[in-house]
């Protein structure tokens, strides 16, 4: 028998319901507090028990429904979407180290390219300008600390 | 009373507090207009740019994005007949084919003029019905409020998604397990951090309101490869035509503005119900009770199909502001962000609010009304030129969208954890939407997560440890009995339903 996608998130929920119920159990209490009415494990594992019956429900209910030929997900534009995300990874990862500036300019020219932009000057002055131009508000005008980047130490500042 | 107002008209009549209305206004309407975008989208993206303002201030930019935002998504909605809200889908029923006619300006035209009106008479309504409220709900104990909050997240779970209600009830959860990372707010212990010091303080509202919508509704439209920017731009190209509104159009209008912005108030005060449900039965109300001839106009350009949902989803945006600034209770997704973002500057909201902090209570209710008139006679005019702006290409836009929300997040926080734990909720945002899991109510529940858990706490600790605060005051009991039944209602339907096929196959 093959699962119909929404059994499988419902059993996704329950595993989750479960984990999470059991990591409430080694929440760390003061000694006697578990004598207490309410402690911090007691709302984690009320929401556990809670989660576990819902998701239990749903996988009846998807189980008992004839199976619906749903959309394919395949024939979505995963690869646009999964270097975006990546891309965002990315930028929070250089972020400290390249600075505001070359982090975003790098992350907006990134993002064009990667939705189909292929002109060099359109990507150039709308990552540059953007970067700046966001730069010189935050930074001249509202007076915020925006990194300025560990790689250019000593080199530019 | 009229203390209160006049305290809310020197406050919201400065120039700095106007240019706020006019800027909202005008931001949200660009982003309701943008496919995809709604409302939560709108506030979430201006919430970073308001923390160095004062609360009033914030609150009044944040009503205008709102209101902007509703008004933008009707825009979309009578140009190319993309809602980018649930709350304006029953606008397009009648407002595309008016456009369709040769006449979006006066499609425009008489949205704005029903969502203005609708607004204003609801700014009215919640004038009077807010401190009355606000003064009721000061005896209100742990138990009461308890009992609202759990009203108000399986009203919402109910109502947001007909038929998948089992699926928003575990969006609910989930929200409500993420509220619990972090550090417990009255032991002090470490819950789900799992020795990480960038969970000690807990997942931040806005990165995860920006994440579940700003972020994963940009990306969607990417994934489902959305081609109405494209609409959008051919709309936007031609002439919108007149947009003056003959003398019997106006005749046509007023009663149905004057019936459906109540009906879309009271609906809106209702936790869960918002503006969605109060345009459809709008609309319904109006179909039915329109003369056999006006029957035949509804869903190809009638004015009273036009300005019935219209005025209704505004009516109904300004009710929901009732349990927000009176309980502190959010009964929607969007006033559940501004209930993180007032929290977020330092203001609790609830019946106090009017007692503490008169001056954002009655603020924000004069600046509806003052949003109402900004987007009447400035937005309106300027709406072609706001609809020019789509023309920027999408694989400009997006990108810029996915930075402002990334870095709206990290200017808060200095965290660039923040930024990888943003890409990683936006994804699996994505895939919960793909799965039919409604988002709203996740965010409702993480926002009502902490509160929940300190009533529940306090109401357990006087009742030691007994649940028989559930039902000891008749209060509460009467809440609970509310909140059983709207679990039970999708049940009694479903039987009704089968009793029904059952009777109709023995008929056949």
């Amino acid at each position: 028998m093959t699962l119909n996608r929404d059994a499988a998130a419902a059993l996704g929920f329950l595993a989750f319901s479960i984990a999470y119920g059991w990591q409430a159990t080694g929440i760390d209490l003061f000694p006697g507090q578990e004598y207490e009415p309410f402690t911090p494990q007691t709302f984690p594992l009320a929401l556990a028990v809670v989660g576990g019956v819902l998701a239990f429900l749903q996988l009846m209910k998807s189980l008992r429904a004839p199976p619906e030929a749903g959309e394919s997900w395949l024939r979505y534009d995963w690869t646009r979407v999964g270097l975006l995300v990546f891309t965002m990874i990315v930028y929070g990862a250089t972020f400290t180290w390249l600075g505001f500036i070359v982090a975003t300019v790098i992350f907006l020219a990134a993002g064009y390219l990667i939705l189909g932009e292929r002109r060099p000057l359109v990507i150039g002055a709308a990552s540059l300008g953007v970067a700046i131009g966001f730069w010189a508000i935050m930074t001249q005008l509202l007076g915020l600390y925006l990194a300025p980047g560990e790689a250019f130490r000593g080199w530019l500042w | 009373m009229i203390e209160g107002i006049l305290t809310g008209l020197s406050t919201a009549f400065t120039p700095m507090n106007i240019l706020m209305v006019f800027v909202g206004c005008f931001a949200g309407t660009f982003i309701g207009m943008l496919p995809g975008l709604g409302p939560i989208s709108a506030i979430a993206l201006m919430i970073p740019i308001t923390y160095g303002f004062d609360p009033a201030s914030g609150m009044i930019l944040m009503a205008g994005v709102y209101y902007g935002a509703i008004f933008g998504g009707s825009t979309s909605s009578i140009l190319i007949n993309a809602p980018g809200v649930a709350g304006t889908v029953a606008t397009a029923f009648d407002g595309y084919p008016m456009a369709q006619q040769g006449h979006a300006g006066k499609a425009l035209a008489i949205a704005a003029v029903a969502s203005f009106s609708g607004g204003t008479i609801g700014a009215i309504l919640l004038l009077a019905a807010a401190p009355a409220l606000a003064q009721v709900a000061l005896s209100f104990q742990s138990a009461d409020y308890l009992a609202l909050m759990v009203l108000g997240l399986t009203a919402v779970s109910a109502f947001t998604a007909p038929g998948q209600v089992l699926k928003a009830l575990i969006a609910t959860v989930l929200g409500l397990m993420i509220s619990t990372i972090g550090t417990d707010p009255s032991a002090g212990v470490q819950r789900f951090t799992f020795g990480s010091l960038d969970l000690v303080d807990g997942i931040s509202f806005l990165l995860l309101a920006m994440a579940t919508f700003a972020l994963s509704e940009a990306l969607m439209a990417i994934l489902k490869r959305d081609e109405t920017s494209a609409a959008a731009q051919r709309a936007t190209a031609g002439e919108l035509g007149s947009m003056r509104i003959s003398r019997e159009e106006v005749r046509e209008m007023v009663p149905v503005i004057g019936r459906t912005s109540i009906l879309g108030f009271f609906v809106g005060v209702l936790p869960g119900a918002g503006a969605t449900i109060a345009s459809f039965l709008a609309y319904g109300a109006e179909r039915t009770f329109a003369s056999a001839k006006d029957k035949l106009k509804f869903g190809k350009g009638s004015v009273r199909g036009l300005a019935a949902p219209e005025t209704a989803n505004n009516a109904a945006c300004t009710g929901s502001f009732v349990p927000l600034l009176t309980l502190g209770i959010p009964g929607s997704g969007t006033t559940a962000v501004m209930l993180g973002a007032l929290i977020s500057y330092g203001v609790q909201p609830g019946p106090r609010l009017f007692q503490n902090n008169p001056d954002v209570f009655w603020a924000v209710i004069i600046s509806m009304y003052l949003g109402n008139v900004i987007l009447l006679i400035l937005n309106l005019p300027l709406i072609p030129y706001i609809a020019r702006l789509l023309a920027l290409p999408r694989q400009i836009l997006v990108p810029l969208i996915l930075f402002f929300s990334l870095i709206g997040v990290y200017l808060v926080s200095f965290n660039t954890f923040d930024i990888h734990m943003m890409a990683g909720f936006a994804l699996a945002a994505i895939i919960l939407r793909l799965l039919e899991f409604p988002m709203a109510p996740l965010i409702l529940g993480f926002i009502l997560g902490d509160m929940i858990e300190d009533n529940l706490r306090r109401a357990l600790t006087i009742s030691d440890g007994s649940i028989a605060f559930l039902w000891e005051r008749p209060l509460t009991a009467i809440i609970f009995a509310l909140t059983i039944l709207t679990l039970l209602a999708p049940l009694f339907r479903i039987l009704r339903q089968r009793r029904s096929a059952m009777l109709a196959g023995e008929g056949g």
